[in-house]
């Protein structure tokens, strides 16, 4: 081993210069024109609207200053002709400081305490009924369950869930090869581990590892030269994931994780990846061979069943389907460095907007109460709470506003995905 | 941590007026500027992401952003800085999305940083291991040092910050990257 000495400065330039040869070699030029063209467009339409609800607001109100008596018909058509303009499809700005503080979140949630709260009830994740009992092979050594606040670490030799804050999944040893979690309808848990064979030592398979969230108890693994990156879905033990051949091909696979043995299908041959998957609704969100270049933005709603689209759009990225599958939360495509400052409620069946919503901090992750009713990870000057959100157009804090994590610019409160 | 640290979204001294968007007679002028500097631009991205994808897409929204203020800008000696800026800030919104970077499926798969064949495993490699765990704004700096070799207060320009933070931001980056092949001889030798 060698110990990080006086020469750490001229390794570390080095190392610097030898990564940026990795960096991608591209004629950018007409793709930033085109974008820019794209931005002046949307700032344009942003103030010509915003110059319209100007106008709505002065104009009446000079008016009524002016010419009271006279104007006071034309007042009350401005007021019918804003409302006309259908108030579910206004943004609604959601600024913390002014919600008023609302019920808990009805999912489960992590707050800064560590603890997973359901309900009444607060969990400390990673406790074992009786870890003596526990004996799992070890296909990882660590898990990342979280957000830029650090790290769940799950251990099967020990079965143990532990949090580690301020650990990033880059900093783990494993990190690399660990995807994103899913969930299952009863709650396990699945993941992918690249890089180990199902005995857990290093090879040149991945592994998807089912497993119950509290207790670390794996129930199935499948292991495949499939580089499995990304869990899209777990339903009913069937895996539906974005993976990458050997020869670096990106396919999306499905892998029944109770049949045995477990083998994978291809069934969407003609999709390039999925970013989303309601499979119990049949719905699935992510991009087609023809979407490709210019359209790597656009996201299309996809049939699970067959892989036929539905609707596509470039406006939003689909994220989160509620749980019977009727609507989809989606952040907006272009933040424009902002970070999702705008996030939506699509009506998962015709991409519709249902609901907009709009800060002036930053969005985080959403979780379905129900199809009408959105929980909401929130950022905002420096602290952070989960906001409930109902499509009729109101908002309420779901808990109290806590500091956000310093440095890590992230927030003490994580919403776990749907079901 | 100071007020003061942290505080890095300062206005940046890059003078700008008022004018009209780019003409199109200067249209040619950002051109030139696009062919001669993307591929600088997307290694400075590359190192900050780690991710072919997201330092193309951070660097063309800074090539358009830059584009629409491209006849405000007085100072074109100053246009790297300027853009440098801008991919920043965008990675660090990113960033801020570490749901979806790190936990959430999406178009965009993440880039293997496991054990690689084919580039061996020398302790470059475990360098850049441990610069890929810095937190955004610190491997902005660590970057801006030790890649762009820039000075502290040129560093301190690109990130909108005094250069006090600069010195703190980057001896942080440094002591935790140092503390972290000390207490780990697996980076330097492992099989992770």
């Amino acid at each position: 081993m060698t110990e990080p000495g006086d020469d750490f400065d001229s390794m570390l330039r080095s190392s610097l210069r030898q990564q940026a040869g990795h960096a991608p070699q591209l004629d950018l030029t007409s793709a930033a024109l085109k974008r820019a063209r794209g931005m002046r467009t949307r700032r344009r339409a942003v103030g010509a609207v915003a110059f319209v609800a100007a106008a709505a607001v002065a104009v009446p109100v000079g008016s009524s200053i002016l010419q009271r008596e006279v104007e006071d018909s034309h007042i009350a058509d401005a007021e019918t002709s804003l409302e006309s303009a259908g108030p579910a499809q206004e943004p609604v700005d959601v600024s913390l400081a002014r919600l008023p503080r609302g019920d808990d979140p009805q999912v489960p949630y992590i707050a800064g305490d560590q603890l997973i709260h359901e309900g009444s009830a607060s969990t400390v994740p990673g406790a074992p009924a009786d870890p003596q009992d526990f004996d799992a092979p070890a296909l990882v050594d660590a898990a990342v369950f979280t957000d830029g606040t650090g790290a769940w670490l799950h251990d099967p030799q020990r079965g143990s869930l532990t949090f580690d804050p301020g650990t990033t999944s880059s900093s783990l040893p494993s990190s690399g090869n660990v995807s994103n979690p899913a969930v299952d309808t009863d709650g396990s848990v699945a993941w992918a581990a690249k890089g180990v064979d199902i005995d857990g030592q290093p090879a040149d398979t991945a592994t998807v590892l089912y497993t119950d969230t509290l207790s670390g108890q794996p129930a199935y693994a499948y292991t495949d030269q499939l580089a499995v990156r990304q869990l899209t879905a777990v339903h009913d033990a069937v895996a539906v994931f974005n993976a990458v051949t050997t020869d670096g091909t990106r396919v999306v696979g499905r892998v029944d994780l109770a049949s045995s043995p477990a083998t994978v299908e291809q069934p969407w041959p003609h999709i390039v990846s999925l970013t989303a998957a309601s499979p119990a609704n049949g719905l699935m969100v992510g991009r087609t061979e023809d979407m490709t270049g210019s359209q790597r933005n656009c996201q299309a709603m996809l049939s699970y069943d067959d892989g036929s689209e539905l609707w596509r759009t470039c406006e939003w990225i689909p994220q989160e389907f509620s749980l019977d599958g009727s609507r989809v939360f989606a952040i907006a495509a272009d933040t424009e460095g902002f970070g999702p400052r705008k996030v939506a409620v699509l009506d998962a069946g015709t991409g519709e907007t249902v609901q907009q919503l709009t800060t002036a901090g930053t969005f985080g992750r959403a979780t379905f109460e129900d199809a009408d009713t959105v929980d909401i990870v929130t950022v905002e000057d420096g602290s952070s709470a989960i906001v409930r959100c109902r499509s009729a157009g109101s908002c309420e804090l779901a808990t109290d506003p806590l500091p956000a994590v310093p440095d890590s610019l992230s927030s003490p409160y994580q919403l776990t995905a749907n079901p | 941590m100071t007020a003061q640290t942290v505080e890095c979204s300062t206005p940046l001294g890059f003078a700008v007026m008022r004018s009209t968007p780019a003409t199109d007679a200067s249209q040619q002028d950002f051109v030139d500027f696009v062919a001669a500097r993307q591929q600088a631009l997307l290694r400075f991205a590359y190192l900050l992401t780690s991710d072919h994808h997201t330092a193309e897409d951070l660097v063309q929204t800074a090539l358009a952003k830059t584009f629409l203020s491209w006849d405000k800008l007085r100072d074109r000696g100053a246009l790297d800085g300027y853009v440098r800026r801008i991919i920043i800030n965008e990675n660090i919104s990113l960033w801020r999305r570490a749901w979806k970077r790190n936990e959430r499926p999406s178009d965009q798969l993440p880039e293997d940083v496991g054990p690689d064949v084919d580039e061996g495993r020398g302790h470059l490699d475990t360098l850049w291991q441990v610069v890929q765990a810095l937190p955004a704004r610190q491997r902005a700096a660590v970057v801006l040092r030790y890649y762009e070799d820039l000075t502290e207060a040129e560093t301190a320009a690109v990130l909108g910050c005094s250069v006090g933070t600069v010195k703190s931001q980057t001896s942080r980056a440094i002591a935790a990257m140092r503390s972290r092949l000390a207490a780990d001889p697996e980076l330097l030798g492992g099989d992770w």
